[in-house]
């Protein structure tokens, strides 16, 4: 009796202890990314770079933008991840096109003259003005094609996804992916910014595409 | 059939007993579920989190879980080598005793204090891990927040259950207040009295003295392998300093000091008694632990009962003895008046003891005596063996019991084995030198004029005087002295306010001539019986003023201090008994009163005494045991030398027969001695009361304190002495008043 009692724990012992050790030895396979009390979530690959919300908050605060200040004060959470290891968070918030893919999520309240106004036409000009650019209206507007623009509805609020590729400043092509949502009850805005120039875009196209895929809306709790 | 094999001894195993199953695996399955448990709950807050990768993380962030689980594993290898390998095992014994050793090395209650740090922590952590798992706060956090959310999220049900908790805690205060109070804590130097405080009980306060010893300094003896004994009985009759020993020892010891009220335990609720014996010894062996010994004094330990065994008490009520118109019993030494009273009242006493205790309070009282050595504590009891660690034995705890009562056998005879009560101390009478050293200590105390003499022959007349009384007698002596005008005590005043106490006051009556000669006559009986035949005690006074009890008495005290009494004596206690009745059928024409009934009940006792109980008689055996065993009393006895048996005799009437004898050799003395008699009625008649020195005065014709016995030598004034004598003889027939005044010298 005892023996067989031996014999079993020294079985289980045997299995549990590799288990616990290969748990504790393995690293994960992506980045999990969340904002638990807004409830949003996205992952990134395991060998990208974190953006830290501290050192993007301090580029925005030096920022000499009109209202840019009032804005900031809006934020309730943004951050950044590159594959570039020591991605300055300067270049998150420039429209200037990386070398390296940059994932850039904000997640920010609306003001009320924001709420009474908002459409998903405001949503997409949230980065540049597209609908002016696409109106054809602009004849400064650069060169754009957009390769994508659908609604997203999800738990947590409905939006839209933009992807689209424009010549900015240094004749270089930018390949932006963003997805725009507000929440149900209109409070709050969350954006993800995927981008990169257009050659790089097309090459991490697989990658990119799986993390906008993974930007999820839960809402607040 | 195969043999019954002793179960090993824990330090005689060869190797660690087998674990079961569960014991092996139970620590393993529970790291395993909370670690489910911690991932179920990442899961649930992440929706993107695949599992895998929840396992990796939740790892990575509760590293301390897998540690555990890696000791506990190691720890279980560790099982598994010592419940095969001797070698390994008694390796790691060798190991363990030495970690044992080191932590011993801490005292006593540092170890305790450090334990129940630790414990209070470790609770603390494990509460603060739950919650804040719970609350998706950081332990700390979760900590604060946890009593407030706690209250918001209790539904109704849960206040109604806490309204029901509370009712509950309500019982549980009540009792907790019941069962404080009555018992007193002193530590070192509150107390003042010291041993030099308490006189005449050297040999016991030795004895107490070493007890003390040994609690301050246990390690002398044992290192050598013995214990400090853990409790002292300390009996004997009231006043003899047995609660002043327990104050002295308070303030000897630099151990902290319990004194325990006689009133403590009882109580109005089954069970409060028990709460607070428990209270009480939980609080011994924290005091204990602390201070590295504890006293604790039970006083008028009678009152923790017993359980229902009859008693035997020493109670003196009114008996016709010592009640008689003559205080009969005082003819007698104390003990033998002792055993008459025992005697007599044995049978009449309350049956069944109960006490003040009761309701389990002197069990719980007795199992927490002798039960200090079991392990204690849930987390030494629990926990440990949760562990599959053995509990660990309580550290020595010394505590010092001792109990005072007057009344030792209403005791419970097993509060009184060894192992409880290890040493009875009987706190008797002081000796001699005791009462002359209690004398002077009181006496130091108000201003006298006694030469040392006088006080040497002042503790050698009161014999049994114990402290309290030797206090009171100087105090009456000191409000003597006050009352008549003194500036110091004198010997006189004490002399006077031990009569007081002695006898009472004297009630101021006037007997009528015939009747006074009569109780002269009487007293004189005693007195010069006592004088002529009992040596072994000395006359203290005589007197024919009548008190609240008597008529008139003659009081005698041994001179010494005397153990071992003999048949010669016993005789002589008879006589001086039967002298009454002798004297009174001599000197009335074989007239006699009713006083005599005490003095022929003290000598019919000790002649049974004598004749069935002492050996003193014509048989040999005990008539206690005969009784005893319902055998009856043996009749005749030792053949005598021409071989003709005594005519075989039931007990009385041998008792009958010896007093018989003793009454006519009574009579002839009295007979003899007529003169001696007669002088000393006259001398009580003119001074009503004298003292021992005036009785052997009148005796011997010299001169005493009071009377001059000189003129009795004279054959003129026996003549006259014994006409006026005759005078009241004939007044007494005729009842009518003498015909003659009392003679005068």
């Amino acid at each position: 009796m005892k023996r067989s009692a031996a014999k079993k724990s020294a079985v289980l012992i045997g299995l549990l202890a590799p288990l616990l050790l290969l748990a504790s030895c393995g690293t994960p396979s992506k980045l999990y990314a969340a904002d638990k009390a807004d409830g949003v979530y996205f992952t990134v690959p395991h060998d990208w770079h974190e953006i830290s919300q501290d050192s993007i908050n301090a580029v925005e605060s030096k920022s000499q933008a009109a209202g840019a200040a009032d804005r900031l004060a809006l934020v309730h959470w943004q951050i950044g991840y590159s594959v570039e290891k020591n991605f300055k968070a300067e270049k998150v918030l420039s429209l200037k096109a990386p070398e390296k893919p940059v994932v850039y999520v904000r997640v920010r309240s609306m003001s009320s003259d924001e709420m009474n106004a908002v459409s998903y036409n405001t949503l997409r000009d949230l980065v540049v003005p597209l609908t002016t650019w696409a109106s054809g209206s602009d004849a400064s507007a650069p060169p754009l094609s957009i390769s994508d623009d659908s609604e997203i509805v999800q738990k947590g609020g409905r939006g839209v996804h933009t992807q689209y590729t424009f010549k900015g400043s240094g004749g270089i092509e930018q390949t932006i992916d963003q997805s725009a949502l507000m929440a149900n009850d209109r409070s709050t805005l969350y954006i993800m910014i995927v981008r990169c120039s257009k050659s790089c875009f097309d090459s991490n196209r697989k990658v990119l595409e799986k993390i906008v895929t993974s930007f999820t809306v839960r809402g607040k709790k | 059939m195969s043999e019954f094999k002793s179960r090993e001894r824990d330090s005689d195993r060869k190797t660690r007993i087998r674990l079961t199953f569960f014991d092996r695996v139970k620590f393993l399955l529970l790291f395993g579920l909370v670690f489910l448990i911690l991932l179920w709950a990442a899961l649930a807050n992440d929706p993107l989190l695949s599992f895998h990768d929840a396992a990796v993380i939740e790892s990575n962030q509760r590293w301390w879980l897998i540690s555990l689980a890696g000791v506990e594993i190691v720890r279980q290898i560790h099982f598994f080598l010592a419940e095969r390998a001797s070698g390994y095992h008694s390796g790691w014994q060798r190991y363990f005793a030495f970690v044992d050793r080191t932590t011993h090395r801490i005292s006593d209650w540092n170890r305790y204090r450090l334990s129940r740090a630790t414990k209070g922590l470790l609770g603390v952590a494990l509460l603060a891990v739950v919650l804040g798992a719970i609350y998706k706060e950081t332990p700390v956090k979760a900590l604060f927040l946890a009593p407030q959310a706690l209250w918001k999220a209790l539904p109704l049900l849960g206040q109604l259950a806490f309204a029901v908790l509370f009712i509950v805690i309500q019982f549980f205060a009540m009792f907790w207040f019941l069962s404080r109070g009555g018992i007193d804590t002193y530590f070192p130097d509150d107390i003042r009295t010291r041993f030099s405080d308490v006189w005449g009980q050297d040999h016991v306060l030795n004895r107490i003295r070493e007890n003390l010893m040994f609690l301050e300094s246990p390690e002398e003896i044992e290192k050598i392998g013995g214990y400090v004994p853990g409790g002292i009985l300390l009996w004997g009759p009231p006043g003899t300093g047995k609660t002043l020993m327990a104050e002295a020892i308070a303030g000897e010891t630099g151990k902290p000091f319990i004194f325990v009220d006689p009133g403590a335990f009882n109580n109005m609720f089954f069970g409060v008694g028990v709460l607070k014996v428990k209270s009480l010894f939980r609080k011994l062996r924290k005091l204990s632990l602390r201070y590295g010994g504890v006293v604790v004094f039970f006083d008028e330990a009678d009152s923790l009962g017993n359980r229902g065994i009859s008693t035997s008490t020493n109670r003196t009520e009114e008996s016709s003895v010592f009640g008689s118109s003559c205080h009969g019993g005082n003819y007698l030494s104390n003990p033998s008046a002792q055993m008459i009273l025992k005697e007599r009242f044995v049978a009449g006493t309350a049956m069944g003891g109960g006490g003040g205790g009761g309701m389990g309070t002197l069990q719980a009282l007795l199992t927490e005596m002798s039960g200090l050595k079991k392990p204690r504590g849930f987390f030494n009891r629990v926990l440990r063996r949760t562990l599959g660690m053995r509990p660990k034995n309580p550290p020595k705890y010394r505590i010092l019991v001792v109990m005072a009562t007057n009344l030792p056998e209403a005791l419970d005879e097993a509060l009184l084995r060894p192992g409880r009560i290890d040493r009875i101390y009987r706190v008797g009478y002081p000796s001699k030198a005791g009462r002359v050293r209690t004398y002077k200590g009181y006496l130091d105390k108000v201003s006298h004029v006694l030469t040392d003499e006088e006080i040497d022959k002042l503790a050698t007349i009161t014999p049994y005087s114990t402290g309290a009384i030797i206090k009171d007698t100087i105090n009456e002596a000191l409000i003597m002295s006050i009352r008549n005008g003194g500036a110091a005590i004198t010997w006189a005043d004490v002399i006077k306010a031990k009569q007081l106490k002695d006898l009472g006051p004297a009630e101021d009556v006037e007997y009528i001539e015939r009747e006074r000669h009569a109780v002269a006559v009487h007293e004189a009986c005693h007195g010069t019986m006592a004088y002529l035949v009992r040596h072994h005690m000395a006359i203290d006074l005589a007197t024919i003023e009548k008190g609240s009890d008597y008529l008139g008495m003659v009081a005698s005290i041994p001179p010494d201090d005397q153990f071992t009494r003999w048949k010669s004596e016993y005789e002589a206690d008879i006589l001086v008994s039967l002298a009454s009745l002798a004297g009174e059928r001599i000197f009335f024409d074989g007239d006699n009163s009713s006083g005599v009934s005490g003095d022929l009940e003290s000598a019919t006792t000790i002649a049974s005494f004598m004749e069935g109980h002492w050996g003193m008689g014509s048989t040999v055996s005990s008539h206690a045991s005969n009784r005893r065993n319902e055998i009856g009393a043996p009749g005749g006895g030792k053949p005598k030398d021409d071989g003709v048996r005594d005519l075989r005799m039931a007990l009385a009437d041998r008792i009958e027969e010896n007093l018989g004898t003793l009454l006519t050799r009574a009579e002839s003395i009295l007979h003899e001695n007529r003169a001696k008699v007669l002088s000393l009625a006259h001398a009580l008649e003119i001074h009503k009361t004298i003292s021992g020195e005036d009785v052997v005065a009148v005796m011997q014709g010299s001169e005493g304190p009071l009377v001059d016995g000189r003129p009795y030598q004279s054959d003129a004034n026996i003549d006259a002495i014994e006409k006026y004598h005759q005078a009241a003889l004939e007044a007494h027939k005729g009842h009518e008043r003498p015909r003659m005044e009392i003679p005068r010298f």
